[in-house]
């Protein structure tokens, strides 16, 4: 049976198909090492993520380059080809809207430079590190080490929160104390606890405000300052000595109060508790 | 123990241990074959003087730092800046006139670097914080620098600078290059690119003269030696942390701006 195999393992089609495989390897290999030479000469310059961006649009131009060579040589017709891409531009335009969004999205998310890799980022009910910026997508690292795709557009249309954009940042407490405390005393020793942790800035100065009368407590909010990389200490020791300094000065943290009032007398009820009688 | 008879070369014998003691630290180091055994605390109250002495008992628990280094049994102890610059905080309203300057003398805690065969960063083995500062920040929350207070103490004559052992003295001059009076409020001193020099028991950086030439401007900063404080041939004790240029032009000021705050 004659398969034409004969005609199409021909020499002129071993030599063209050597031809290809030499200018995939050695193409394949020249945009990789271009890539990496650009990447090393500008890596003080430049951020990771715009050498990432440099890097990527290199590997992508190259290999479209690439591409076009390999049906050149493959004999095909290039201007028919141009002239049926403005059909096929259409039809894939029709069919991928959404990574095309995801992909112009993506440049307006890269101009804005709002975020950079290794920033820690807040997006929705999302937290974690930005891993990768790609074409379609950014990946962020989560701090219980998953990886999340959030496409480009999801990214554009909602409310981001650069945690670390910064070099400092506050951290806020929200505490309620007893109606009996004396608030000067509670706001002294609030100071103090920030004024003897080593980490917490001294400048800018932590805050104390007052914020509301509460049902069961007047609720503040006491503020420290400090370096965004030191954000686990202080927020352990900082909270392990607002305890230990109300315990200390007698300073109730109270639990929320409830009173029952009967609607005939206005006045609270009594509760007695049932205890067993013995016999 | 004045400075030169500890802050110097020690060369140890085969599991000797010396205990070095300073400010609100003390540090055990012993000799082991090829190498140290580092361990540090914090005593209940700081050492009123820098001291040395050979102990027999080396507790090698959980807490000790092991180094390898060879056998060269030389390990020298140098004293160095903080590793961050510090910042001043005047709360007593330093005003000076335009075209006028003022002498200030600032009291800095140093550190103690331990550092085998010979002093050079690679040789570096530990180092510790003779008092602890507290960090602080010089200028906008988005763009200033990090640094450590050294609170709002001053004296504005040397004699009057009361010293502990394990402080350097550095000498500020301010000059007021501009029309109007100058109100002093944040000052930052770059203390990693500070040399150390020794005078009668004394430890004292370079003397710093800063020009004030406008809030917005940055001014020259100024590293030389004095011959009325550090003497006519200066004895260096330390190197700088950072090697900068003598002569910048930098912000050395920071005037608080009042925002609300929520």
């Amino acid at each position: 049976m004659d398969l034409g195999l004969s005609t199409f393992f021909s020499s002129e089609t071993i030599d063209k198909f050597i031809r290809i495989l030499f200018i995939l390897i050695i193409g394949i290999s020249s945009i990789h090492v271009v890539s990496y030479m650009v990447k090393r000469s500008l890596r003080k310059q430049l951020s990771r993520q715009r050498m990432m961006l440099i890097s990527r649009t290199i590997v992508y131009t190259g290999y479209i380059g690439i591409v076009f060579i390999v049906i050149r040589e493959m004999n095909y017709d290039l201007t028919a080809l141009f002239g049926a891409a403005g059909v096929v531009g259409i039809v894939i335009g029709v069919a991928s809207q959404t990574s095309i969004g995801n992909i112009i999205s993506g440049l307006f998310l890269v101009s804005e430079k709002s975020f950079e890799l290794g920033d820690v980022v807040r997006l929705g009910d999302k937290s974690g590190t930005v891993y990768s910026i790609d074409l379609l997508s950014i990946k962020i690292k989560t701090f219980d080490n998953l990886l999340i795709r959030i496409p480009n557009q999801t990214v554009i249309s909602t409310e981001l929160i650069n945690v670390t954009r910064f070099p400092i940042r506050r951290l806020d407490f929200l505490i309620g104390v007893a109606y009996k405390e004396d608030l000067r005393k509670v706001k002294t020793v609030l100071e103090n606890v920030a004024r003897n942790n080593p980490l917490c800035l001294e400048e800018p100065e932590p805050i104390v405000i007052f914020k509301d009368f509460g049902a069961s407590s007047i609720d503040l909010t006491f503020g420290v300052w400090f370096e965004k990389s030191n954000y686990s200490a202080v927020k352990n020791s900082v909270f392990i000595e607002i305890k230990e300094a109300f315990e200390r000065e007698g300073i109730e943290i109270p639990f929320p109060h409830v009173r029952l009032y009967s609607h005939d007398t206005g006045k609270p009820v009594s509760v007695n508790p049932l205890t067993e009688e013995k016999s | 123990m004045t400075p030169p008879n500890f802050w110097k070369k020690y060369e140890f014998a085969e599991n000797q241990t010396l205990h070095f003691k300073g400010g609100f630290v003390e540090v055990f180091v012993k000799r082991i074959s090829n190498g140290w055994l580092i361990k540090s605390r914090i005593p209940d109250h700081p050492a009123s003087e820098l001291q040395v002495e050979e102990v027999d008992n080396f507790d090698n628990d959980a807490d000790v730092f092991h180094f390898r280094t060879g056998k060269s049994p030389v390990l020298h102890v140098v004293p160095a800046m903080p590793n961050k610059s510090v910042v001043f905080r005047n709360n007593k309203n330093i005003k000076i006139s335009a075209g006028e300057s003022a002498n200030l003398f600032f009291r800095i805690p140093l550190t103690m670097q331990f550092y085998f065969q010979e002093v050079k960063d690679e040789n570096r083995l530990l180092e510790f914080s003779l008092q602890r500062l507290s960090d602080t920040w010089f200028g906008e929350p988005d763009n200033g620098e990090p640094a450590f207070s050294i609170g709002s103490n001053y004296d504005i004559d040397f004699s009057d600078v009361a010293v502990l052992p394990w402080e350097a003295v550095t000498s500020v001059e301010i000059i007021n290059k501009t029309t109007g009076v100058f109100d002093l409020e944040r000052l930052i001193l770059r203390v990693e690119e500070f040399s150390l020099f020794v005078k009668n028991s004394k430890i004292l950086s370079n003397h710093v003269a800063i020009e004030f030439t406008g809030a917005d401007h940055d001014g020259s900063v100024n590293l030389t030696e004095r011959k009325d404080l550090h003497g006519q041939k200066p004895l260096l004790l330390a190197r700088p942390r950072a090697l900068g240029t003598r002569n910048l032009l930098r912000k050395s000021f920071y005037f608080i701006k009042n925002i609300y705050q929520n």
